[in-house]
């Protein structure tokens, strides 16, 4: 375990000094803060405008620097030749791998408390208070970002990163969708389109799972099953990626 | 005989690029063996196939077929926790320092090392007042040193140098190579690559001279340089008739002193007893070898 928590805070210290991370966070903290500008186009809505708008911006800010950065933390090693000195050390394939998913997972947790921090503080500024229910979407966040990670490693052990990049992002919007996708099929009879809906649905990872945005902004009840499915859907799904992912990486070779 | 440390059999790989169906050969058949304490240099042209093996034996590439077992028992990924592995021309973490790089690989032994012990790793490579900079402010000198550190943190017993001395100066060579003989008299066995003969010469107990990917001679330097006679060279004194000497050689005069260079060395007996029975007085009788550059030349051209 000594080796995983090395390799992990490693990635995460490196991950820290890129520069598109502050560009992220310094862009997200510019997005946060113009949710005001919502309030006066939506009657009545302004206080669940600058509520949805808020966590929505924390959403699209930890995809981007999953794609951006968590894509690029295998080939970096590659590229920068920094993995001959670790894969010639008592190091499994298993053990990097999770080094790296972790450390990239360590950095999600920091920037998502950061950006949480951010909202919050904006929320009481044009609110007058905090909506500390909202705190709901960061359980949900946690263990949406930890499988979204194990996705962005496993393309990243047999694509570039461009390409992991570009599925990575195309895995998420389709992983929010199929569940409608699924449902639209049923519902418009189209059989034909049927196989490959289902084929989405139950090969990639379904992020519906975590998406409990509505209730919490309409302050709606959450069930337990929602809390317990998306810990245990998250962690099981991301195991299964880590593994095959350090199965696959096991057979690279470094040129 | 002393243990073997790396024994490899008909050691092949081949480059496959799956997209455009071309095949490069990295090596062809390789054979030899490396004995305990030994300090072994592969030593070869760019592109030889020196790194090829090095990373072979490193576990960082697979062989296309042969055999690689160290230790007698392990593969190459086996056998990491007894092995240091310093790659050609190292990149290490440019955020960390000389410390914390030294800390963070300790742990992939499952070590944690304190402040004294990385000093002491530091010490040896000379790098002990330069452990709280950062490797992005280290020279190439610097990182070639830091390099040697962290192949030395499991205090392995095989150490694998890939082109050590390359692109070093004077100075740092020589502080590399005093590491390397450091590591020799501890005991560790030591397999280097390089295409700069003098240091294989200066450093190395065996040699294999490593070619398109086939190992074109092997064995120790004494051996190796015992091989070839170039010519003997024969010194005489009080010979008046040094034209007659022409007919087995190239004949200098300085002097009341005659050099003979005699090309066949069967000839040996019959010239210096003519030149005795001639009243010539033999100063000496000098075999000059090929040296290891010639060898590796004449290794190039077969």
């Amino acid at each position: 375990m000594n080796k995983v928590l090395a390799i992990a805070q490693n990635t995460f210290k490196e991950s820290l000094r890129d520069k598109i991370l502050l560009s992220l966070v310094i862009l997200g903290f510019i997005f946060l803060a113009s949710s005001k500008i919502f309030v006066p186009i939506s009657i009545g809505q302004g206080a669940k405008i600058i509520k949805d708008f808020g966590v929505s911006m924390v959403e699209i800010f930890e995809v981007l620097i999953v794609t951006f950065i968590g894509t690029r933390i295998l080939y970096q090693e590659i590229e920068r030749k920094t993995i001959y000195s670790i894969m010639t050390k008592p190091v499994t394939d298993l053990e990097f791998i999770s080094g790296k998913f972790f450390g990239l997972y360590y950095l999600i947790i920091v920037v998502q408390f950061i950006l949480f921090a951010i909202f919050f503080l904006f929320t009481r500024f044009y609110l007058g208070r905090v909506d500390w229910y909202l705190l709901n979407v960061l359980y949900f966040y946690l263990f949406e970002f930890l499988l979204l990670d194990a996705v962005a490693v496993f393309l990243s052990c047999f694509t570039s990163p461009f390409t992991s990049g570009i599925l990575t992002l195309l895995i998420f919007f389709i992983g929010h969708l199929t569940h409608y996708l699924k449902e639209l099929v049923v519902m418009m009879n189209l059989s034909n389109f049927s196989w490959l809906v289902n084929f989405l649905y139950f090969i990639l990872p379904n992020f519906s799972v975590f998406n409990v945005k509505p209730s919490v902004v309409y302050h709606l009840p959450i069930s337990i099953n929602s809390y317990l499915l998306a810990f245990s859907y998250s962690i099981l799904y991301s195991t299964i990626l880590i593994l095959i992912s350090s199965f696959l990486y096991s057979k690279k070779e470094y040129l | 005989m002393g243990m073997i440390i790396v024994e490899i059999k008909s050691l092949v790989k081949i480059y496959k690029s799956p997209f455009l169906m071309k095949k490069s050969i990295g090596v062809n058949g390789l054979d030899f063996e490396i004995e305990k304490g030994e300090i072994f240099g592969l030593l070869g042209p760019n592109g030889a196939g020196k790194t090829t093996t090095l990373k072979i034996i490193g576990g960082l590439l697979k062989p296309t077929s042969g055999k690689v077992t160290l230790f007698g028992k392990y593969v190459p990924k086996e056998a990491r926790r007894r092995i240091g592995f310093l790659p050609e021309n190292p990149s290490f973490y440019r955020h960390l320092t000389g410390k914390e790089l030294l800390q963070f690989y300790a742990r992939l032994y499952g070590k944690n090392l304190n402040d004294n012990e990385i000093k002491e790793k530091l010490e040896v490579v000379g790098l002990k007042d330069s452990m709280g900079k950062r490797i992005s402010s280290y020279s190439k000198g610097m990182v070639q040193r830091i390099g040697f550190a962290q192949a030395l943190i499991g205090d392995p017993e095989l150490l694998i140098l890939d082109e050590p001395l390359s692109g070093l100066d004077p100075i740092g060579r020589r502080e590399i190579k005093d590491l390397i003989e450091g590591e020799k008299s501890k005991g560790k066995t030591i397999l280097f690559s390089s295409h700069i003969l003098s240091d294989v010469e200066a450093i190395c107990s065996k040699v294999g001279i490593i070619l398109n990917g086939k190992l074109k001679k092997v064995g120790s330097i004494r051996e190796i340089l015992k091989s070839d006679i170039r010519y003997i060279e024969i010194m005489i004194e009080r010979f008046p008739e040094s034209g007659y000497l022409e007919k087995y050689g190239e004949v200098r005069s300085e002097g009341k002193v005659i050099y003979l260079r005699l090309r066949e060395e069967t000839k040996r007996d019959k010239v210096i007893k003519e030149i005795i029975e001639r009243g010539g007085k033999i100063i000496s009788i000098v075999p000059v070898r090929l040296t290891l550059e010639e060898h590796f030349m004449k290794a190039i051209n077969e």
